[in-house]
Order: structure tokens, then sequence, then C-alpha cells
């Protein structure tokens, strides 16, 4: 039976990944170049239709967090789902995809988890990077062994699919109501 | 009751608030609340929660725990919403009286100290993705420095070394640890060389390059050049010194080496010298002792002419020659050794002995002649030289306008007969050369000269004559043409001619063999 699902999703990650213009490519379809950094949390609303569901993606796009200002785990609370954000130019920012990992399952254990390694335009697809974290051993590597998506909010490239991800793992791990 | 507290709290502390009851409904709610969030007034009606807060979708359980009064109050820290501007607010949910089903929301603005926090976090950002960058660049020269074979490092103004390179590592056979922090005089042994001008360099700046004398690490001594070049801080009062070292060392070796070369060559160069003017001097003797043999005066005779011109190509020719005269004959030898030099200074004295000594009845009997020279010379000749030679006689009767040339020819160009009428023909046979072969028959050859005739023996520099083109006089027609066309009334202006003609013929290109040319003008 066809439904309406409501479901909440983290954006995680370090500051200046991209988050929140994954979250302005995805649901506004726009991008800019500067960057203005988040503070707090923002929630953007995406309706979509999975086969014959309807649903309301509730994108919580968190400042980004590093150890002097780590992300308040009341913000995790209640979500369906996460996606991690890393920069794919910026080793620590992909070193920090397990900490965020670990994070949203500690609050949420059966959190859909997803991880976006984002600025796919400023490399090569051939760079020893993006070949070692395309393989198995990177992404067993995390704890779930979560599907990791390369993306890039300057062009689109697998924004849609990323987000797409999301929805249905959260879809799939819902039980029926 | 509420709408005092709402006023209450709005004048106090500038915020807002809304009440909810188990519905999750907004029961009642102030409409400045509706308008601060930019929604439209329907001040009045009842909204749902999620709809007003879509921000509690997923903790809707521990709002429900509230309004039970099982807990006190769940906040929601810094929501930013875009309305006309941004703004930023605290969500609370607080608890309300035991049993009562409702909770008290208060939505505290924050948004001038958010923004403000958004302002410093902004600029902190910055400076962390600057400092990123400048981290990876500082790797990038770091891993260039690395890369560098020759040995850099750099010091402050104290002597105390900042930082250096693999290649200065090893160079001063300590490891980073050893070396970063520590003035230069403890990290290598009179390293005094390393500091020279640095005072100089700390008062005026600019780039020094010198050449010193340094034993590295391990005691070795170096030849090294360095190069030094003076940077401030940007406090333009701390400065660095960076010195890159360029080893020289094995170069110096090889300048010695090279320069031990010279002189070992100067030396054979000045022995070789004085070998080349010693063999000069022999040459010259040899010369000097060839020209007492080559017959320069020819007999005189009523019934002939003799003359000859003889160009050697060195300073001493293979060429030979000997007129002997004898009652009623004048005996004839030419010859042509292969080479030049002082070997045909030797060669040209034996044949000159040959000649010398030879019995006059051996002088008409040519073949004899020159079968015995044949063997005499083959069983001696251990250098394998081999030469062609005539040797003959030219026999006449004073009661004859004739006279009779009786020769014999070791592979020699064929002797030429000059006629009166300026016909010219070849004479006589052919064999083989001197030397070649043991036992070697020559045949007799008899020719005829009559009054007016020219008789030319010569040797192979006349038909061996080239062109630049290539083309050569040859052995057959053209060399009779030259004589033809050279056949002059005397035999000394008929020899010019041919000569003439042959230094014509071989125009620009340089005379590549002696040339003898005999002639004999029958009257």
């Amino acid at each position: 039976m066809p439904g309406d699902y409501k479901w909440k999703v983290v954006m995680l990650g370090d500051f200046a990944v991209g988050k929140t213009s994954l979250v302005r490519r995805f649901v506004y379809d726009e991008f800019s170049d500067s960057y203005l950094t988040t503070v707090g949390v923002k929630v953007t609303k995406k309706d979509l239709s999975i086969e014959q569901d309807n649903v309301s993606l509730l994108l919580w796009d968190i400042a980004g967090s590093d150890r002097f200002s780590p992300v308040t785990p009341e913000y995790l609370r209640g979500a369906s789902g996460a996606i991690i954000v890393a920069d794919i130019t910026r080793g620590s920012s992909v070193d920090s995809i397990r900490t965020h990992v670990d994070m949203i399952l500690s609050i949420n254990p059966s959190a859909g988890i997803v991880v976006a390694l984002n600025k796919l335009d400023l490399v090569k697809k051939s760079d020893e990077r993006v070949v070692y974290m395309k393989s198995d051993d990177f992404r067993n590597s995390f704890n779930g062994s979560p599907v990791i998506h390369f993306t890039s909010a300057r062009s689109g490239e697998n924004v849609e699919e990323l987000f797409l991800s999301i929805a249905d793992k959260i879809r799939k791990a819902a039980p029926d109501e | 009751m509420e709408k005092g507290l709402n006023n209450i709290i709005s004048s106090r502390f500038g915020i807002f608030y809304a009440v909810t009851g188990t519905s999750l409904m907004v029961k009642f709610h102030d409409t400045r609340l509706i308008e601060y969030l930019g929604y439209a007034d329907e001040s009045g009606k009842d909204m749902p929660l999620q709809e007003l807060f879509p921000e509690i979708i997923g903790i809707e359980k521990d709002i429900m725990e509230v309004i039970r009064g099982e807990r006190d109050s769940i906040t929601i820290k810094r929501i930013n919403r875009t309305v006309t501007g941004e703004i930023y607010f605290n969500l609370h949910f607080f608890s309300g009286a035991l049993g009562t089903g409702y909770s008290y929301i208060v939505v505290e603005d924050i948004t001038e100290s958010s923004m403000s926090f958004r302002e410093a976090q902004q600029k902190r950002n910055e400076v962390i993705i600057k400092n990123l960058e400048l981290v990876k660049r500082e790797e990038f020269v770091s891993t260039i420095l690395e890369t560098i074979p020759a040995p850099i490092f750099y010091r402050d103004s104290s002597g105390r070394c900042l930082g250096c390179n693999k290649a200065f590592e090893e160079f001063v056979a300590k490891n980073k640890d050893e070396i970063i922090g520590r003035d230069i005089s403890l990290i290598l042994k009179n390293s005094s060389e390393l500091l020279r001008f640095d005072d100089e360099m700390k008062k005026y700046g600019g780039i020094k390059r010198y050449e010193s004398g340094i034993a590295d690490g391990y005691g070795k001594e170096r030849h090294l050049i360095i190069n030094k070049s003076l940077f401030f801080g940007p406090d333009q009062k701390s400065s660095v010194i960076v010195s890159a070292i360029v080893d020289i060392t094995e170069r110096k070796r090889m300048e010695e080496q090279l320069k031990f070369t010279m002189n070992e060559l100067e030396l054979s160069e000045k022995n070789l010298s004085d070998k080349i003017r010693i063999m000069e001097n022999n040459l010259l003797i040899a010369r000097r002792a060839v020209d007492t043999l080559i017959q320069k005066e020819f007999p005189e005779s009523d019934k002939f002419d003799i003359d000859c011109r003889y160009l050697p190509l060195e300073q001493i020719g293979g060429d030979f020659y000997s007129i002997i005269p004898f009652d009623g004959f004048m005996g004839v030898f030419v010859c042509d050794i292969t080479g030049h030099g002082v070997a045909s200074a030797l060669f040209l004295s034996l044949m000159k002995y040959f000649t010398d000594k030879i019995k006059p009845d051996l002088w008409i009997n040519p073949s004899e002649y020159l079968s015995i020279i044949n063997r005499e010379y083959f069983r001696g000749n251990s250098m394998f030289y081999f030469f062609s030679a005539i040797a003959g006689a030219i026999i006449y009767d004073n009661n004859s306008s004739t006279m009779e040339f009786r020769f014999a020819n070791g592979g020699h160009p064929h002797p030429v007969i000059l006629k009166k009428s300026g016909e010219a023909f070849f004479c006589g046979g052919n064999d083989a050369v001197i030397g070649l072969f043991d036992e070697q028959k020559f045949e007799e050859n008899r020719i005829c000269i009559e009054s007016g005739d020219m008789l030319f023996l010569y040797t192979d520099g006349i038909p061996s004559t080239y062109r630049e083109d290539g083309s050569i006089i040859g052995f057959d027609e053209p060399l009779l043409d030259i004589f033809r066309k050279s056949r002059r009334e005397n035999l000394r202006e008929t020899i010019n001619a041919v000569i003439n003609e042959v230094e014509i013929y071989r125009g620009e290109k340089k005379q590549e063999d002696d040339i003898l040319l005999l002639g004999f003008y029958c009257k």
C-alpha cells in the first residue's frame, strides 16, 4: 500500500566539505562558488515519490564539525538516515568519516548511512586516491560498510543518486506501517 | 493565564511562545510567532506542530514525554530559517503543570548573536582552509627540497639550523633530529667555511657563491661550491640564511686527471716532435743521398738526344732510371716502386747498385737481365714490395740511320714511339712485375727506331693522372693522343709539351704519383 513518509536525514562532515552545497544542488538545483559557513542547523524539505510512496526528506544541514566544535548529539536524535560528506581532496575530512559514522550509529544504531566523497570535479577519476576509495577495502574500513558515492555539487554529478540512495536505504530499513 | 505569561516573557526576554497538547496541535499561539516564522497569520486556528516546526519530525515521541510531564524540557538549538531575512532561534519545549497535557513552546530568537557567531566561524574556517592550503604548499616545497640532490640547509642569524633536506643529512652523516635546532658547528666539524660571509650577508643581504674544501660527516675531504642567500622575516629583523652545496669533488678530480693527461700529452707531443725532427733530418739525408743517385746528365751522342723530366711526389720519389753508354749501344733502365720516402731511397740505392754492376753483355740481353734482378729481389723480398721495370739497350750502327731498341718489360707501361709524322704507338709486350714470382720469364722485344723518331719511357704517374670528374688518362688511345698533340721539333720541347698536357688534363686536382718521362730522339 502506498504510504506517506517523513524522514529526518542529517548531513554530517567536516566544515567546508560541501554539505550545504549538496543540499542546495539537490533541492534547488543551484550551486555557488562562494563559501558561507553554516552555524546551527538548517532544515530543508524535499518531497520525493519512490515507487508509489510519497516521501518527505527533512534534510538537516548541520554545521561542519571539528575537534573544537563537535556536532551536538541532540541534532542526531530521531534521524532515520545520515549522509556523511567528505572532501575528496582533503585527506583529513576523509579520515573523519569514520568518526561521523560511529557517532550516528552510537545515537541511532538503525540509521541508514551513505557516504558522499564530494568535489569530484577537482580530481581526475584515474587519480590514485579515487581508485583506492572505490575499492572494497576502503568501504569495508567503515562500520556497516556504507555505500559510497563520488559526487560533485558543482557539476551535479551523482547528487540525485546520493539522496535517492539514502531514501532507498531508509525505506528498505523502515518497518511496514 | 497563557496570554499573561506570554506578555511577561515577551516583554522581558523578547521571545515567543505557543502551547501544544497531546494531539500535537498548537492550541494557542502568539500571532507574532506566526509572523516571525514567516507563515500567514491565521490566528485563532489550531495548527499541526510538525507544520509549524518541521524540525521536530523524528522526535515526536520525546515531545510527547514532555507533554505528559515525563521529562521537563527539550531544546533544539540554533535553528536557521530564511524568512524575509535569515533568522536563528532556539526551540524549547517545556512541560506544563502535571496532568495538564500541555507543553509550553518557547522560540528564543538568537539571530543577532548567531550572525556574529557565524561571522566569527566564517573567518575561523577561512583561516583554517588557508592554513590547509599553506600546509599543502609547504609539503610540496618540502618534497621538492627533499628530491634535490644537492645538500641544502637553512639557519637563523645565530647559526642554529632550522631545516635541511635529505642530501644534507647524508652529507653531514646525521639525521634531522640531530640537525634541526642545533648550531652548525655542532653538526659538522670545521664548519667555519660554511659560515663564511655570514656577517657580511647579515649586513648587506644578497647572494654569495664561493668554492671551498670541507670534510663531510664521514671525514672525507670535499670540494664544494657553496651558494647562500639571505631572507628576512616579515618583521624585517629576523633573518634566515639558506645554503645550497654543490659537490664538485669528482669534477675537481677529473680536472686534475685532465691536467695530468694534458701534461702527459704535451710531453708525448714534444717527444713526437723530436722524433719527427730526427725523421725529417734522416729524410733530408736520404734525399741528398738519392740526389746523388738520380742521373742528371746524359751521355752525349751523335746518334740521338736524351732528355728527362722527373717530378717526384714527395721529397724522395719511387721512380728510378739509369742510362749508361757502351760501345755500340746505350743501356737503359727505368723502374717504379710502390711507395716513397726512406724506403724508396734504400730501394733506389739497390737499383743503382744493380745497374752499375751489371755486365755490359747483359744490357743487350734484357730478358736475362730482368730475370736475374727478379730472382735476386724475390728471394730477398720479405716486405712484399714490388716494382715495375724496363731494362734494355738502344743498339745502333754508325753506318746506319736506324737503331734497334731491345728491351724486356716487367709490368711497366709500354714504351711509346712518336714518329716524325706525329703518329704514336705502344711498343712490345708486358710481363709480371718484379718480385712477384720466382723464376719469372721476361719476353724480349725488339723495336726499330728510324731517324726523326722519338722513344719515350715513362712511369705510371702519367697514365694514372686523374681529373676532378674522376676520369683518367689511362694506358690506351688518350695517352697516345697526348703524345701526338705534343710532338715538337726537338725532344725537350716535346717532353715539356707532354708534361704540360698532363697538367692541363689534371686541372686543379693534386698530383697523386711520381711522374717520370724519359725521351730519346733518333737523329
